[in-house]
């Protein structure tokens, strides 16, 4: 029970930690962005917060927090304080983690804390410049999508002159359009708007402006067409760049420390992760390559005095995919299966093998906006073991 | 003369760009046509509209963060106008000035 009340607390002191920044700050963060980032990717590079708790029914119980130093920045910064691009850059770029380890009894055994350096992350559009191939076509997209409106009203002043006289109706108009960009849903756009969008000379009055674009005659056509048909082409094309963008690689660089109070020692840990994904169908989400390793220096428990003989190194390569995901296309189920080799380079007891390869998945359920409940179920190919840990995750802030 | 200020407010630092259009159609009396384009934070006032007309605003824009935008001014309510907006964005308001 006691273990029980413990997780209850500290996941009530994350909470409160977290909604202490909340409101303007968390609305900064891209929706395409977080929306599309896995959890996978999300438990190697948050955004603000993240805590997770893990091996909760085992003996040897964890809890982490992790924030980037970005999230630490935004709880002492006045509100309304601005930051430059490349310091929040820089800021976002870094996270810091503390982890508590406690034993079966709940007592804390390890304390730790560690930092993760980003070396390289392609990913995140809120801080990285589209190519200015994306940039051109999303602003080309743009000038298309804004013309076509104008010319709309024109022909609805020019045939409709009474009504467009009445603001109420012309309130009532523009209304069905801004509903309809804010629903991404273009299929119940105002009568008059459709009998415009139906004009077959509407595409080629609203460009005449913009061949000095590069915009011709064909792009307005096939955009009257997809708003027809209830959709948003400069949306669509912002959509498939975010995709785009979701699957290219993050790299990171994990150096931490750890002081075990039972030994009275130090353990020192360094861990590299690199994620990207795989695919070419931008309507379908991909799969999600994950290569880890990590090397560990701490003490070997069964001698009693002070030592370093424990270096145990492992390495992994998987695949993620996320198999469901809700009508904003945010994952909201995903699978990760793994490989992993785990090799001790310092004293190996007796009766036991130096490396030992293993099959790994785990199964990801969101069980309520950022959080998450991983299972992972790890299979020991050589001694013939299932080990099952339960854990569950909460990416604060998205 | 009527005055009408357009301010948008972008939270993140690069990706952005908002086309704002404010126009009255050539068909109708005292046409109206402004549009500037803006990649960064912007405040747009407008001094020389007219009193007692309907003026469409539009704002046609992308942004990987998010967009809070304000439109105050000489205008039945209601006023101010505030929006939130992210994404592909493409919003559109009428006034009638006073």
């Amino acid at each position: 029970m006691k273990k029980y009340i413990i997780v209850f607390i500290l996941a009530i002191v994350c909470i409160n930690g977290y909604g202490q920044f909340t409101d303007a700050e968390e609305k900064k963060i891209s929706a395409t962005t977080n929306s599309q980032k896995t959890a996978n990717s999300k438990d190697i590079l948050s955004t603000f917060f993240r805590a997770s708790m893990n091996n909760l029914l085992g003996d040897d119980r964890k809890f982490t927090l992790n924030s980037t130093l970005f999230g630490l920045d935004s709880i002492f910064r006045k509100k309304g304080q601005e930051i430059s691009y490349e310091k929040e850059r820089r800021l976002r770029q870094i996270s810091f983690n503390i982890g508590l380890e406690a034993d079966s009894n709940s007592s804390i055994t390890k304390i730790s804390g560690g930092f993760t350096f980003t070396i390289i992350n392609k990913k995140d559009i809120t801080l990285k410049k589209f190519q200015s191939v994306d940039e051109k076509a999303l602003v080309k997209s743009t000038f298309i999508l804004a013309d076509l409106k104008k010319e709309v009203f024109s022909y609805i002043a020019k045939k409709y002159p009474t009504k467009s006289n009445n603001v109420d109706t012309i309130k009532a108009i523009t209304l069905t359009w801004t509903t309809a960009s804010a629903r991404n849903d273009f299929s119940s756009l105002h009568p008059l708007i459709v009998e415009a969008l139906n004009n077959p000379e509407l595409a080629a009055s609203a460009i005449k402006n913009d061949a000095s674009l590069g915009i011709s005659e064909d792009d307005a056509e096939l955009a009257v067409v997809s708003l027809l048909n209830g959709k948003n082409p400069a949306r669509d094309l912002y959509d498939a760049i975010g995709e785009k963008y979701s699957r290219k690689p993050l790299w990171t660089f994990s150096p931490a420390v750890a002081y075990d109070r039972e030994s009275k020692q130090g353990e020192y840990s360094f861990a590299s992760e690199f994620t990207v994904g795989i695919g070419k169908d931008l309507s379908k989400k991909p799969w999600e390559v994950e290569i880890k390793s990590a090397f560990k220096i701490a003490n070997d428990t069964s001698v009693k005095k002070t030592n370093y003989d424990s270096k145990p190194f492992s390495i992994s390569l998987g695949v993620n995919r996320v198999l469901m995901e809700n009508e904003a296309r945010e994952p909201k189920m995903e699978f990760k299966f793994f490989t992993q080799y785990d090799h001790q380079f310092g004293k190996v007891p007796a009766g036991e093998k130096a490396g030992i390869f293993s099959l790994n998945t785990t199964f990801r359920i969101n069980i309520f906006k950022s959080l998450w409940l991983p299972l992972t179920v790890k299979y020991d190919l050589e001694n013939n073991n299932f080990l099952g840990f339960l854990a569950v995750t909460a990416n604060l802030g998205n | 003369m009527s005055t009408i200020t357009i301010k948008g407010d972008f939270s993140g630092k690069t990706n952005n760009f908002v086309i704002v259009d404010v126009f009255r159609p050539n068909s109708l009396p005292n046409p109206y046509d402004f549009r500037k384009t803006f990649e960064g934070d912007f405040e747009e006032t407008l001094t020389d509209l007219l009193p007692d007309l309907i003026y469409n605003i539009d704002l046609t824009g992308f942004t990987t963060a998010n967009f809070d935008v304000t439109i105050s001014g000489d205008f039945i309510n209601p006023n101010p106008i505030e929006d939130s907006l992210n994404k592909a964005f493409s919003p559109g308001y009428a006034i009638q000035t006073t």
